[in-house]
């Protein structure tokens, strides 16, 4: 007698005690003694699945796959049978879809006999060609949009029979909804030229640390059941890449092809050179990919005549305005480092910029890293290109002293932390044990494993001797000195003068030049900078003492203030070190408090979070609500006052400036999220009838003071929470008194 | 032991007697009983493991095997159904959360077999297959069992089962087994409702 199969799904429930922050409930579930397991979370993300016998020793267990989460109809995996007397699942979330400890394996089907026609003709004419798509992780799409791609890399990788080419897919082709873990573009690059398949790999997850670059990792390909071997695969250059480094993805974004409009790499056209005010001159040299704006190209020719054009005594100042500099300099840096012949100081071209809207400022965007690390450039000069006119950004930049020696700063911080051979060769070999098998499974690649392994070996060869060589070019040779501390503002609020301090010492022959203090109250845009002084009288202790002081700017409540320092030595290259040392991409920050209000002549006075029935506003609608109290026998303006429910964010709705309040007088404002609606007064944030803080808080002009706040618990439904008495002090639940006092 | 209390379930001995089963599990302790007349009565609390089982709603679930399920009687907050044939899963489906912790979760299933035999086998398909639980793992504070390092992003939860050995209903002789299956189908048409009919009926 056996027992008839069974179901059992066993779906877990965060309601009651959640201890920890992460996003994804595992769900067991039973199939007579067959287990399997879902897990509940963002469709953005996939988790290992690790098993155990008991609740210890999960370090270091073998994970059985990974696994797509999503709503109840993610996807499941199987995760053995229930015979043991127990065992204990759980879920390890992965760095995302270009995890680059995973080898992912994407399976592409297509009903066209002739997809490789096809795929062929949709390159030269980017039409797709339909396919479903599905990943190891249980992903599944059943409509992409596939193509291949690339050029030398297409022409390259010739063979009969044929041999693999860089494929682009479109997940979005025929739905515009769909998406594989947040991606719309996917890139399977072939690493044409490059055996070990992990140049480009490699070259962005380093770059990807400091400067707008993609993400890179593997994937093994099959299409269509049949194995065609390892990709790079790497995040598309797109929008979603510029939002995850800019503010938004508002602006337009452009791609310095190779050589367009002829001219070949040494003309620099598409290398940012001015070519006067005639956009078509600039329309023929860069492909716009994606317009936001009226009138790109006048960003475009603006910014080339500015980095062109300037003055040399100007230049460090008005560059600022319309490029990214610090990011510019990263993405130079780490291009030369890795001697990428794909590159800006190589080709002026095959790179992409955009130009944010909310600075002004251009960014750099890393195209490709397949042709990097290439062993013959091994003793390239760290300035390669800084005499050449027709590279503009190199040229203008490190003719700059103080630039250039930012520049080679961040060279010495890449050489230290990521380029050394201590760091990155573990990465080749971590690489290489995650590839090898499926490599050498890959009867398509063109190459045998003694050129796979004699490559790899000449890649670690080349790390060792580029870092030599550039640890001990004359230019990065110089000290810079050293930053030993650095001291945000003790307790800084609105409307007092914030002083950042920082340690300073010599390193060698380094001498000390000079300290810099480098602010904004942003997470984008240029800063402003200071000169920081050892004489007591800019908040740095006792003069001499190697302790360096300045004042920040006053910035609004609830700003956080990014900042860093840079020390130049006295030696004759004035060579500069940072804090912390991946400035600008990385800073200090503290945020700035709300001084408290001696006197106040308005208060809250009542606020309904769970409003049904009480009363509706001007729109008809039952929102929550707050009360405002003049408490005054006289009129009382709110004019660039500011409401919140935000501790961290105080400045959060303003006040329209006609707004006042009669003597004694109450005013209601909606919190409906509204923002701006008419009639009424319509505040951006709806209140939580869990509980949080109401602040009010006074205009920038008076440091934004908080005038009054109220913190309070769970609410109940048609009961407002009031002051008891006319602007006193105690609190409580009551029938509601909209508009009026609360006795 | 074992082979002792199955000698014992064959001769009949075990009529009219009371047993526990503590499974030597270490989250999980299985107390089974029966009253002589095809009841029988699991008792679930913690074992000696610091960590419990526990679950929210739709989060926890207990399997027993068992022969000629007449009907079953679900503590408060617990629903029952057939997951297969021969198959009870008791289901926590209220709010909060249930921990299985000193204070007993009490399953009953009437049977029409009243002979008891030790359901201890874990293979698949066995004729006495060990029960199963289902859960999430809690802390003895009530909060989720944290298996990640400060460097990993896990799951909020670790789920998990363990399987129990317990006392139930023997299946008949062949003879008996006929005499079995036209008690179980007289007895279900009476109920014209099932089991659930049933359960209304002996509540």
């Amino acid at each position: 007698m056996t027992r008839g199969a069974f179901v059992l799904c066993v779906a877990a429930t965060a309601a009651a005690f959640t201890a920890c922050a992460a996003d994804g409930t595992l769900v067991l579930r039973a199939s007579g003694t067959n287990l399997s397991v879902q897990v509940q979370g963002s469709d953005k993300d996939d988790w290992h699945l690790e098993t155990a016998a008991g609740l210890e020793g999960w370090a270091g267990m073998p994970a059985f796959g990974t696994l797509l989460s999503g709503g109840a109809d993610a996807p499941w995996r199987s995760a053995g049978d229930a015979l043991a007397p127990r065992r204990m699942f759980r879920a390890v979330k992965t760095a995302g879809l270009y995890d680059d400890t995973l080898l992912r394996t994407i399976n592409l089907t297509f009903t066209q006999g002739n997809w490789q026609t096809l795929l062929a003709s949709g390159r030269l004419t980017g039409s797709n060609t339909v396919c479903s798509l599905a990943m190891d992780n249980g992903t599944f799409v059943p409509g992409a949009g596939a193509r291949y791609k690339g050029n030398t890399s297409y022409t390259g990788m010739g063979g009969t029979p044929p041999v693999k080419k860089s494929i682009n897919i479109e997940v979005d082709f025929t739905n515009e909804a769909w998406r594989v873990m947040g991606y719309k573009t996917l890139n399977l690059n072939n690493a044409y030229t490059d055996e070990t398949i992990m140049r480009e790999p490699l070259y962005f997850t380093v770059m990807n640390r400091y400067a707008v670059c993609p993400k890179g990792s593997f994937a093994k390909l099959f299409i269509n059941n049949e194995y065609w071997g390892v990709y790079s695969f790497a995040q598309q250059e797109n929008n979603q890449l510029v939002k995850e480094w800019c503010p938004s993805d508002n602006g337009d974004r452009w791609r310095a092809p190779n050589a367009a409009g002829g001219g070949g790499f040494s003309s620099g056209v598409s290398a940012l050179m001015y070519l006067g005010t005639n956009v078509a001159s600039y329309k023929t040299r860069y492909e716009l990919k994606a317009q936001n704006s009226s009138n790109p190209w006048a960003h475009l020719v603006h910014a080339t005549d500015v980095l062109n054009n300037t003055p040399t005594n100007e230049l460090r100042e008005r560059v600022e305005d319309v490029l990214a500099v610090d990011r510019w300099l990263w993405f130079l840096a780490i291009g030369n480092i890795f001697a990428d012949s794909d590159s800006y100081y190589h080709k002026g071209a095959d790179y992409g910029f955009y130009y944010e809207p909310e600075s002004g400022r251009i960014h750099p965007i890393e195209h490709d890293g397949n042709e990097s690390l290439m062993p013959a450039d091994v003793n390239l000069t760290p300035v390669q290109g800084a005499t050449n006119t027709n590279r503009p950004v190199l040229y203008r930049l490190l003719g700059n002293s103080e630039l250039r020696q930012r520049y080679l700063a961040h060279m010495r911080t890449v050489l230290d932390e990521s380029f050394n051979p201590s760091v990155l060769i573990p990465i080749v070999d971590r690489f290489s044990a995650l590839t090898y098998t499926a490599i050498e499974q890959d009867t398509r690649k063109g190459y045998t494993m003694t050129a796979y392994n004699t490559d790899l070996a000449s890649l670690k060869t080349f790390i060792g001797n580029r870092h030599k060589f550039l640890t001990n070019h004359v230019e990065l040779r110089p000290l810079a000195p050293t930053i030993a501390a650095v001291n945000p503002p003790v307790n800084p609020v609105a409307g007092e003068t914030p002083v950042v301090t920082a340690h300073v010492i010599t390193n060698g022959s380094s001498g000390l030049g000079s300290v810099w203090l480098y602010h904004r109250g942003a997470s984008y845009g240029r800063f402003a900078w200071a000169r920081m002084y050892d004489d007591g009288a800019h908040g740095d202790g006792a003069a001499g003492d190697g302790v360096f002081g300045a004042s920040v700017s006053n910035y609004a409540a609830g700003t956080t203030v990014r900042y860093y320092v840079e020390a130049r030595g006295s030696n004759p290259a004035r060579a500069a070190a940072f804090s912390p040392p991946r400035a600008e991409e990385a800073t200090h920050s503290y945020r700035v408090g709300m001084p408290v209000a001696t006197n106040t002549d308005l208060v809250i006075n009542e606020l309904m979070a769970d409003n049904e029935t009480v009363i509706a506003d001007p729109q008809g609608e039952y929102d929550d609500w707050i009360e405002l109290r003049n408490i005054t026998d006289h009129a009382v303006t709110l004019a660039g006052r500011w409401l919140s429910d935000d501790p961290d964010n105080p400045r959060k709705w303003q006040f329209p400036a006609e707004t006042t309040i009669a003597p004694n007088g109450c005013l209601l404002v909606w919190a409906d999220e509204a923002g701006s609606g008419v009639p009424g007064l319509h505040a951006n944030f709806k209140i939580s009838k869990s509980g949080e803080q109401i602040i009010f808080c006074d205009t920038d002009a008076n440091a934004n003071a908080q005038l009054d706040a109220v913190t309070f618990g769970p609410q109940y439904k048609d009961i407002s929470y009031g002051r008891t008495s006319d602007s006193g002090d105690a609190w409580d639940f009551m029938i509601p008194t909209p508009g009026a006092p609360n006795y | 032991m074992n082979l002792t209390m199955k000698r014992l379930a064959r001769t009949g001995l075990f009529l009219a007697m009371v047993m526990a089963v503590p499974c030597a599990a270490a989250m999980l302790s299985v107390h089974s009983a029966t009253d002589s007349n095809g009841v029988f009565t699991y008792s679930i609390t913690r074992g000696a493991d610091d960590a419990l089982w526990g679950g929210g709603s739709g989060a926890l679930t207990i399997i027993i095997p068992s022969f000629g399920v007449l009907t079953t009687y679900d503590p408060p907050g617990w629903t029952s159904s057939m997951a297969a044939p021969d198959v009870v899963a008791w289901n926590y489906a209220s709010t909060g959360t249930w921990l299985v912790s000193t204070m007993a979760a009490t399953l009953s299933l009437q049977s029409a077999s009243a002979v008891p035999v030790e359901y201890d086998s874990i293979a698949p398909g066995a004729e006495y297959g060990q029960g199963t639980l289902l859960g999430d793992v809690y802390t003895t504070n009530g909060a989720f069992y944290q298996s990640g390092s400060t460097s990993e992003v896990c799951s909020v939860n670790v789920a998990g089962y363990e399987r129990f050995a317990f006392i139930g209903p023997a299946l008949p002789e062949p003879f008996g087994c006929a005499a079995l299956a036209m008690a179980v189908l007289l007895t279900s048409k009476r109920a014209r409702g099932g089991l659930r009919a049933l359960h209304r009926r002996h509540p």
